[in-house]
C-alpha cells in the first residue's frame, strides 16, 4: 500500500517535472521495490505495531491521493 | 515485537526463508537451466537441431506466414468474455506482426496481434503466434513443445500457474522474500569478512552445512541480489499497474502527445494501403547503423497498424554485443518506405532501466558470462538447499525427544524440492524422447502430456519423500535423499542414452561437429549423474556410520 | 571491442589474476594461513598480501575491460570474482597446500 501510494506519485512527480512517462514510471518502480524492501524490514524491526500501521497505511493513502490530485492538475 | 533488531531478523530469515524457499529453489534451479533454454530446446526439438540464423527476408520468407496466420482458439477463449456481442467469427483488421530472434535462435517466433471491433476495452485484443524455420518459412507443428523456453523459463516466473496470475504473484513476493533473506541473513552474520573463505567440512554436520550455506550466500551477494531485484523491476508492470490503473488518464496523455512528437501514429487512419517493401527498410536501417559505426544483426522486426494508411515498420537492432536487449530502432511509413523517426540515444533512466532488465533477461553474446550465470544460479540453489538442510538438522533431535513431527514434514518438503525437482527435470526429458511424434487422436497434445509427466514426477518424488521419511522424527536422516539421488543418476544418464537413441546424436558425433548446444546438455545430464552418484555414495557411508552408532547405543541401553 | 581468441585469452588471463587475487586475500588472514603452512603468520605479510590480493581483484577487471565493453566487462568481473573465491574456498577446505605458491616471496619476509 505504502509502495503503491509512493509508485503512484513519483511517477506523476516526475512526470510533471518533465520526466518522460515511461522513465519515470520505471524509475518509479526500481524506486519503489527497494522501499518496499526497506519497509517490510521495518515492519518486522519496529517497536510498537500501531507506529507501522500508521505510516504504512496512512503515508501510502496520503501519497496516493496526492499524485491523483496531481493526475488531475496535468490532464 | 522481538527482543532486539538482531533477534526480529534472525526471525523472518528463518521462517519466511523457509517457506519461501521452496518457490526459491524452482526460481533459481529453473532460472539456471533458462540460461540455456534455447539450447535445450533444440534438444528437445530435434527437428531444430541446425545453426543459428538471421532475420529472413521479409518479403519472401515472413510476408506469406504472416498473412497465413490466425488467432490462437486460446487466445480467443480468454477474450470471449471481454466483448460486447457475440465473438467475430473472423478478425481481419491486423493491429501488429512481430518478430523476435536472437544470436541462439535456429527456429523463428512470429506472433500477431488482432482488433476485435467489439471489445470492451479497444485496447484489448486477440493474438496468435506461430514458429518457423526461417530457412524455408516452413511452420514447426504446433505440437512441439519448447522445453527450454516454453515450459522451464515460464516456470521460473510464474510456477506456470496461471490462475488469476497467481504464480506470478507468489514468485515476485518470494523474490522479495530472497532480498529480505539476504539483508537479514548479513544482519545474522557476525563473522562476514573473517569466515569469507570458511567451509569445514570435516566439522560435525551443522556446522559444515551452515558455512557451506554462508559461502554460498556470500560469494554470489551481488547476483542473488541483483536477480531477485531485477526480476521484480521486470514485472513491477504486473505487481503494481499504476499506469493502468490510478494514473491511467495520465499514461493516455502521454501516448497521444508521444504519437505527435514521434510522428507515430496511435490510431489507424481507417483508410485501406499497401505495403512497401521491408526488405528494402531493414536494409536502409543496416546501413544506418553502420553509419554510426553499430553495424548490426535485425533484432526486432515491428509493424503496426497493417494494412492501413497509418501503418508503420520498426526495425530494431539486436543487442547481442551490449547488454540491453534490442535498441537503435528506426521507424519507416508502410506504405511508402519512407523514414518516420530514427530512436535518439536512451535517456539516463531508460538506459538503467534497460541495463538492469537485460542484464537479467541475457540475450546478449558471451559465453563465459552465461556459465557464470549457471553457477551463480546453482550456488544460489545450494544456499536455499543448506538453508534447509540446517533447519533440519538443528531441531530434528529436539523434535525427536518432543515427540513433534516439524523436522519430519520439512526434510521431506526438502528432499520434495532439491533432488525431486531433478526428478521432475529427468522425467520430461526422458518423456520428451519417448513419446511418439504423433500421438492418436483423443490424447491431450504432445507438450500437454510432456508436462503432465513432469507433474507426475515431482509429485512422485514429494510421495516417496514422505514415505521414507519416519526416521527424521526419531532423528535419523531421511533414506530418501539417497534414494532419489540415485535415481536422479539413472534417469539423467538414460535421458543421454534415449537422445542417442531417438536421435542418432550422441555424444561423440556432437562434440565432433563441435554442435554445442547438444553437447551441452549430454554432458550437463552426465556431469549430473556423476554428482549424483558421489552424493548418494557419501550419504549412504554416513548411513552406515550413523547406523552403527546407533546400534552401539541401543547394545548399552 | 575486441573479438575471438584474443578476448579469449584476455579473459583467461583476467580469471587467473582474480584468483590469485583471492588467493592473497585469504593468505593473509592468519586462519586460512595456518591452515596452507601450519605455521603461525609472521605480522609482516598480512598488509602485503592484502595489497596484492587488491591489485590482483584490480588488475582482473582491466583485463576484462579489455575484453568487452564497459557494462558487460562489469558483470563479467562481478561474477568472476565468485567464481574465484568460491574455487580459493574450495581449495582451502580440500587441498589448502596448493596454495603455498601464493606466498612466494612473503614467507621469506
Amino acid at each position: 500500500m505504502l509502495t503503491w501510494g509512493f509508485i503512484a506519485l513519483a511517477t506523476a512527480g516526475m512526470f510533471a517535472l518533465g520526466m518522460e512517462f515511461h522513465d519515470a514510471e520505471h524509475l518509479s518502480y526500481l524506486l519503489g521495490m527497494l522501499l518496499y524492501l526497506t519497509v517490510f524490514l521495518w515492519a518486522f524491526a519496529a517497536p510498537r505495531l500501531s507506529r507501522v500501521w500508521l505510516v504504512l497505511a496512512g503515508g501510502g493513502a496520503l501519497m496516493a491521493v496526492l499524485a491523483s490530485l496531481l493526475q488531475s492538475q496535468l490532464t | 515485537m522481538f527482543q532486539s533488531f538482531r533477534h526480529a531478523m534472525t526471525w523472518l530469515h528463518t521462517w519466511f526463508g523457509l517457506a519461501l524457499g521452496f518457490v526459491l529453489m524452482a526460481c533459481f534451479f529453473f532460472g539456471s537451466l533458462s540460461v540455456f533454454d534455447r539450447e535445450i530446446d533444440r534438444w528437445a526439438i530435434p527437428a531444430s537441431r541446425f545453426a543459428p540464423q538471421p532475420m529472413p527476408s521479409f518479403d519472401k520468407v515472413l510476408r506469406p506466414v504472416f498473412e497465413d496466420m490466425k488467432p490462437s482458439q486460446q487466445s480467443i477463449e480468454f477474450m470471449r468474455d471481454k466483448v460486447n456481442g457475440p465473438m467475430p467469427e473472423r478478425f481481419d483488421t491486423v493491429r501488429n506482426w512481430g518478430a523476435y530472434t536472437t544470436h541462439r535462435d535456429p527456429m523463428l517466433s512470429l506472433f500477431a496481434g488482432y482488433v476485435v471491433p467489439n471489445a470492451k476495452n479497444p485496447d484489448d485484443g486477440v493474438r496468435g503466434n506461430r514458429t518457423i524455420d526461417p530457412r524455408s518459412g516452413g511452420a514447426l507443428p504446433d505440437d512441439q513443445l519448447k522445453v527450454g523456453s516454453g515450459f522451464l523459463y515460464p516456470l521460473h516466473y510464474s510456477l506456470t500457474f496461471y490462475w488469476k496470475g497467481l504464480g506470478f504473484w507468489i514468485v515476485g513476493f518470494a523474490a522479495l522474500m530472497m532480498l529480505v533473506a539476504l539483508v537479514t541473513g548479513v544482519v545474522m552474520h557476525r563473522k562476514f569478512f573473517r569466515e569469507f573463505f570458511t567451509f569445514r567440512p570435516k566439522k560435525a554436520v551443522q556446522r559444515s552445512v551452515l558455512d557451506l550455506h554462508n559461502m554460498m550466500g556470500v560469494l554470489a551477494l551481488p547476483f542473488h541480489f541483483f536477480f531477485a531485484f531485477t526480476g521484480l523491476v521486470i514485472f513491477a508492470g504486473i505487481y503494481f499497474p499504476v499506469s493502468h490503473t490510478q494514473l491511467e488518464p495520465l499514461h493516455e496523455l502521454h501516448e497521444q502527445h508521444e504519437a505527435q512528437t514521434t510522428g507515430l501514429p496511435h490510431d489507424r487512419a481507417g483508410v485501406a494501403a499497401p505495403l512497401a517493401s521491408v526488405d528494402d527498410m531493414v536494409r536502409e536501417a543496416q546501413r544506418r547503423w553502420a553509419a554510426k559505426g553499430m553495424a548490426g544483426e535485425v533484432g526486432l522486426l515491428s509493424l503496426r497498424h497493417v494494412g492501413d494508411a497509418n501503418g508503420y515498420v520498426s526495425v530494431f537492432r539486436a543487442g547481442t554485443d551490449r547488454i540491453a536487449l534490442v535498441g537503435d530502432g528506426i521507424h519507416f511509413k508502410a506504405s511508402t518506405g519512407e523514414v518516420l523517426r530514427e530512436d535518439p540515444p536512451r535517456t539516463a533512466v531508460d538506459s538503467l532501466n534497460t541495463f538492469l532488465t537485460g542484464l537479467h533477461l541475457q540475450h546478449f553474446r558471451h559465453w563465459l558470462l552465461r556459465c557464470l550465470y549457471v553457477l551463480g544460479g546453482l550456488m544460489g540453489c545450494v544456499c536455499i538447499a543448506t538453508g534447509f538442510i540446517f533447519f533440519v538438522e538443528k531441531r530434528k533431535k529436539q523434535h525427536a525427544k518432543q515427540g513433534r513431527q516439524g523436522s519430519r514434514i520439512v526434510d521431506a518438503l526438502a528432499v520434495t524440492t532439491v533432488t525431486g525437482m531433478l526428478i521432475a527435470t529427468c522425467t520430461i526429458l526422458i518423456a520428451n524422447r519417448l513419446l511418439p511424434a504423433s500421438l492418436p487422436s483423443g490424447w491431450p497434445p504432445r507438450g500437454d502430456l510432456e508436462q503432465y509427466l513432469f507433474w507426475a514426477g515431482w509429485v512422485a518424488a514429494m510421495a516417496h519423500a514422505f514415505w521414507r521419511s519416519a526416521p527424521v522424527a526419531s532423528g535419523q536422516p531421511n533414506p530418501a535423499w539417497r534414494e532419489q539421488c540415485w535415481a536422479v543418476a539413472a534417469m539423467a544418464a538414460t535421458a543421454v542414452g534415449l537422445n542417442w537413441i531417438t536421435t542418432g546424436d550422441h555424444l561423440l558425433k556432437t562434440v565432433g561437429e563441435a554442435y554445442w548446444p547438444v553437447a551441452g546438455v549430454d554432458l550437463s545430464l552426465l556431469v549430473c549423474a556423476a554428482l549424483a552418484v558421489v552424493a548418494a555414495r557419501k550419504l549412504a557411508l554416513r548411513a552406515a556410520a550413523v547406523g552403527s552408532v546407533n546400534r552401539l547405543e541401543a547394545a548399552h541401553a | 571491442m575486441l573479438e575471438g581468441p584474443t578476448a579469449a585469452l584476455f579473459l583467461l588471463a583476467a580469471c587467473l589474476a582474480c584468483w590469485a587475487g583471492m588467493g592473497w586475500l585469504a593468505l593473509a588472514m592468519d586462519g586460512h594461513w595456518e591452515q596452507v603452512f601450519q605455521a603461525e603468520q609472521p605480522q609482516s605479510v598480512v598488509w602485503r598480501l592484502r595489497a596484492q590480493g587488491a591489485a590482483g581483484l584490480a588488475l582482473g577487471l582491466v583485463l576484462c575491460l579489455q575484453a568487452d565493453h564497459a557494462s558487460m566487462a562489469a558483470l563479467v568481473w562481478v561474477m568472476m570474482l565468485a567464481a574465484a573465491a568460491l574455487s580459493v574456498a574450495m581449495t582451502l577446505s580440500w587441498r589448502p597446500g596448493w596454495l603455498a605458491w601464493l606466498a612466494w616471496g612473503a614467507r621469506r619476509a
